[in-house]
């Protein structure tokens, strides 16, 4: 393990947890301070739309 | 595959955005519908919003048709002129469509007055009748009687030939440079143009005045004139047809168009995929209300055309420049900054020559991109009006476009280009 590793591990954790907020408020409930970033899935996660959407270049 | 047609996305979308942005709509004339709208028959109705089944409108749309249809002398009354309706003898299509776009649910008939704007650089043309005043009973919000009735035939038979021979003896009113100060004066220039009308006047006014008319005319046209703080609107809504007249049918653009409701559905249309509408039952606007008494359940489903001016980067997407008209739904001045920077995201470009001095001198953004509202799930707010679930004006407000709109669309786009 590198020494930035190991200094890592012995900071503060700070997470950041994409989409479903339940994760983030676990977290919470144990002290870790959490960044939420709102995500949903495209078009509602229609799997036809989101592969259209990367055929187009997104 | 992917990368070809991400290319030829790319390249398409550049072409429509230059015309976009590029664009210079001019006001330019005032004439009768059936002369510049071509193959106007004689018993033809448009209105805003995508096609409609008449059988589906609403009061306000329905009352809106008939009044026109009276209006013009096709029906002696409103219940006559509903039966010819259904029986198909009076023809209802989409504004939009036929080179123009109404303000709230205007319908036009063919002696209807028509501002026409035109963009130099593309050569493209489109129109919209005035906007009748201030008051919330008028054919706009649908509603029709006698009072109504006087007013447009005063608009076809005083206001339309004076504003068109005042217009005509000028070189234009260039619209984008009005758009361009007003910009950075409190407008958002769809629910609100108090500066950009008064603009307007100064040039408007001094070529009134020569106008070789009775005074008496003469007189009330400029009372008209400036007892009404949005008539600009119907004259913007004219060039940004014209802006979009240029901007479409760019095979493989995916920009969107044309945003329309009629109360019933509202539907978008895009670049790339001709004059076919996209559609979604048509939510309700939320907002402030004329009457304290009134309740959304007293509010008709958007209809109008004027959010056209959405797809121009005005209204929702100039939310910033107007912060005051937030306040009509309980915003506030970062809530506004909020929504321009929400079609930022959802746009391809931004008017540089219209600077909102609070945002870092940026412009407005402008070229809503389909694919960018579905992968970020940002659907546009678009202002205006609400009107009266019986007809009449109800308020103003802002309502959210049904993502399926763009999910229908690109749906087809994929279809029409054999993506994937």
């Amino acid at each position: 393990m590198s020494a930035k590793t190991r200094e890592l591990f012995a900071a503060d954790i700070v997470a950041i947890n994409v989409g479903t907020e339940f994760f983030a408020d676990s977290l919470r409930k144990q002290g870790v301070e959490v960044e939420q970033v709102e995500w949903r899935p495209p078009a509602g996660g229609d799997k036809e739309v989101a592969r259209l959407l990367e055929l187009m270049g997104m | 595959m992917a990368a070809r047609v991400k290319e030829l996305i790319e390249a398409a979308n550049k072409q429509s955005m230059q015309r976009i942005l590029d664009a210079q709509p001019t006001w330019v004339d005032v004439q009768p519908a059936r002369e510049f709208i071509p193959g106007f028959a004689d018993n033809l109705i448009l209105i805003a919003g995508p096609t409609l089944d008449p059988k589906e409108a609403k009061t306000p749309t329905r009352n809106s048709i008939c009044g026109a249809a009276v209006h013009e002398g096709l029906a002696k009354d409103m219940a006559q002129a509903w039966q010819m309706v259904l029986a198909g003898e009076i023809i209802v299509e989409p504004l939009q469509g036929h080179l123009s776009a109404g303000g709230a649910g205007y319908a036009v008939s063919a002696s209807t007055p028509v501002q026409v704007a035109l963009d130099p650089l593309s050569g493209a043309r489109g129109c919209c009748a005035f906007q009748e005043g201030n008051s919330p009973e008028s054919l706009r919000w649908g509603m029709y009687n006698a009072a109504i009735e006087k007013k447009l035939s005063w608009l076809r038979e005083e206001l339309g030939p004076v504003l068109g021979a005042a217009i005509r003896g000028s070189e234009g009113i260039n619209i984008r440079n009005i758009l361009a100060r007003a910009e950075s004066m409190g407008d958002e220039n769809h629910s609100r143009q108090v500066a950009a009308s008064g603009l307007l006047l100064q040039q408007l006014i001094p070529l009134v005045m020569d106008v070789n008319c009775a005074e008496k005319t003469r007189s009330e046209v400029v009372k008209f004139l400036c007892g009404n703080e949005r008539f600009f609107l119907h004259i913007f809504i004219a060039g940004v047809v014209a802006v979009m007249e240029a901007a479409k049918n760019v095979e493989y653009s995916t920009v969107v168009v044309g945003f329309g409701g009629n109360g019933t559905d509202f539907g978008i249309k895009v670049s790339g995929m001709g004059d076919e509408w996209f559609s979604a039952p048509c939510p309700s606007s939320k907002g402030m209300l004329l009457n304290p008494e009134w309740t959304e359940a007293d509010t008709s489903r958007y209809f109008g055309d004027s959010c056209i001016v959405e797809t121009y980067g005005f209204g929702g997407p100039s939310a910033a420049a107007g912060p005051m008209v937030v306040r009509l739904y309980g915003g506030n001045f970062d809530d506004a900054m909020q929504r321009t920077e929400d079609y930022r995201e959802i746009s391809l470009g931004s008017h540089d020559w219209a600077p909102i001095p609070w945002m870092g001198y940026q412009g407005p953004p402008v070229g809503i991109d389909i694919r960018k509202v579905i992968a970020t799930g940002i659907a546009p707010t678009i202002h205006g009006g609400i009107g009266h679930v019986n007809g009449g004006q109800a308020g103003a407000g802002a309502m959210i476009v049904p993502m399926e709109c763009f999910v229908k669309a690109l749906k087809a786009f994929g279809k029409k280009y054999n993506i994937g």
